[in-house]
């Protein structure tokens, strides 16, 4: 597992929670380690590990921490720039829906070992999707949801999610697109100079 | 537009170009219906062909439909006098998978893509990328390297104090019953007199190679002071075993050291403490109980254990040092 997933799990129990837990819970795991480095290569197991304490410490479920991780990516300041290419992705919610194939090999272009699990849509009516996520941790469905759903309100779509559970090697979320145009969604435009490079 | 192809207004195949058939490897494909070849994935078709009465379509998605599902995207413009559609196609994100299945040159690429340009992108951030990771792996070996350094005792190899209040700290954050032993040399600092502090070092290596001998990968050892370690036993409460292996260890040290045509001899004082005396055990506080059992065998007469025991252990006299053993 690349070192720049862990690493932004590790911003976001910072940010959204506090610094002491992220300590508390790296002196729990016991690994002689305060923290990941974002150009590193960390075994699977290792995260799965880090969330599971940082559940127990929150007193969170596992599920309920993976969800708001993933709302965390798209709504925090701190990760803008990932809510920003995961809008390159699409003009409407839809179109983004249909990009998510294309992630993980969007995503290898800037960092050629990153591998963001594969994922496959299927549309099996008008407005109602599943999603295949191959399995690159435990929860990970949990985790695209809260993302997807935080994503949903940026475009301003309406959608209802659901994680059905596992499909093989692959969590499998059903999404029910009600209407794009739901609400205002945050404005998004390709060329943004208002972030800072190297923030 | 190398990728492009021709459809009669049936949607059957009348002309492709030379990059699509290279793609599609020789495979008669014209008289054949389009979408026998590409699998449409989006839009739906009737709404393909709304969009293409109206004169042009938005974006498709397709995937070829042979064994590796080569994705595509296309785009389609009706021809002046519905004498059928021309559809241009392009790779998408899947291009790097198709330069190589399909052994893609620079010339089937359409001059006015930027498919070149992505591919000397994603090359050029990749050897970029490998070199930071390189960097950043560089680093971290000198960090850690760094932390050891910080940690460990050069003459004995043994760790340092830093070290020790680390390893009491996971003791008692974990709860793992241990003993801390408090160990003085005796008479060392008679053999630095007499035979020079090279003998007097020779004796301290010897000594730490008797400590790691003697104890566990789990036990920490550390030496604190010119002639004092501490020895932590994890998961180590029995008094009985203990004791034996403070004997065990008072005798070994006493065996003589040669150094240079010379015999150093020394003994130890040990003065022992666990945590399970403590309703809630203290690092510094069991160092401070451990030095005054420790305290205990250097007024009883030296070379000798004692387990510390609050009523009877008298507190050293801090302010001269107790424990130069000479």
């Amino acid at each position: 597992m690349h070192g720049l997933i862990s690493r932004s799990f590790e911003g976001f129990i910072k940010a959204a929670y506090s610094e002491d837990t992220w300590r508390q819970a790296m002196r729990r795991l016991d690994a002689g380690i305060d923290g990941f480095e974002a150009m590193f290569r960390y075994d699977k197991a290792l995260l799965e590990r880090v969330v599971d304490l940082c559940a127990e410490l929150l007193d969170k479920e596992r599920e309920v921490l993976l969800e708001d991780f993933g709302t965390f990516l798209v709504v925090s300041e701190a990760s803008a720039r990932v809510r920003r290419l995961l809008r390159f992705g699409g003009v409407d919610f839809e179109d983004f829906l249909h990009s998510l194939e294309d992630l993980s090999g969007r995503a290898a272009l800037a960092v050629p070992d990153l591998d963001l699990p594969d994922m496959c849509l299927v549309e099996r009516e008008e407005g109602r999707f599943e999603l295949e996520c191959a399995l690159a941790f435990d929860g990970i469905g949990h985790l695209l949801m809260g993302l997807l759903r935080a994503l949903a309100d940026d475009y301003g779509a309406l959608v209802f999610l659901d994680h059905i559970g596992r499909r093989d090697a692959a969590e499998v979320l059903s999404i029910l697109l009600v209407t794009e145009d739901f609400a205002d969604g945050r404005d998004f435009h390709l060329a943004d100079v208002s972030i800072s490079v190297g923030d | 537009m190398p990728m492009h192809l021709v459809a009669d207004f049936d949607g059957k195949i009348t002309h492709i170009g030379p990059t699509l058939a290279k793609v599609l490897d020789g495979t008669p494909v014209l008289g054949l219906r389009a979408l026998d070849v590409f699998d449409l994935r989006r839009p739906k078709e009737d709404e393909l062909f709304e969009q293409l009465y109206r004169g042009s379509t938005g974006k498709m998605l397709l995937r070829l439909r042979t064994e590796d599902r080569t994705q595509l995207i296309g785009s389609a413009v009706t021809l002046p006098d519905r004498a059928g559609f021309l559809v241009n196609l392009s790779f998408g994100i899947s291009v790097f998978d198709a330069v190589s299945r399909f052994n893609l040159a620079g010339s089937d690429f359409a001059p006015t893509e930027l498919t070149l340009e992505l591919l000397y992108l994603a090359e050029a951030n990749a050897a970029v990328m490998s070199e930071s990771r390189k960097l950043t792996e560089k680093l971290h070996g000198a960090v850690t390297q760094a932390v050891v350094d910080a940690t460990t005792d050069t003459l004995t190899g043994l760790q340092n104090r830093r070290a020790l209040d680390r390893a009491l700290a996971r003791l008692i954050d974990r709860r793992t019953p241990f003993t801390l032993a408090h160990i003085d040399l005796d008479f060392f600092k008679k053999v630095n007199d007499t035979y020079g502090h090279a003998a007097g070092d020779r004796v301290l290596e010897e000594v730490g190679r008797i400590l790691r001998e003697e104890t566990r990968d789990v036990d920490t050892v550390a030496r604190v002071g010119g002639d004092e370690f501490v020895v932590t036993f994890a998961g180590l409460t029995d008094v009985k075993r203990l004791s034996h292996i403070a004997t065990r260890l008072i005798s070994r040290l006493e065996a003589p050291i040669a150094f240079d045509g010379k015999q150093c001899r020394i003994s130890a004082s040990i003065g022992l403490v666990s945590s399970t005396q403590y309703q809630v055990p203290d690092g510094e506080q069991m160092l401070n109980d451990a030095d005054r059992a420790l305290y205990g065998c250097k007024h009883a007469g030296r070379a000798q254990f004692r387990f510390f025991n609050p009523d009877q252990s008298p507190a050293p006299p801090r302010a001269e040092n107790a424990s130069d053993g000479s």
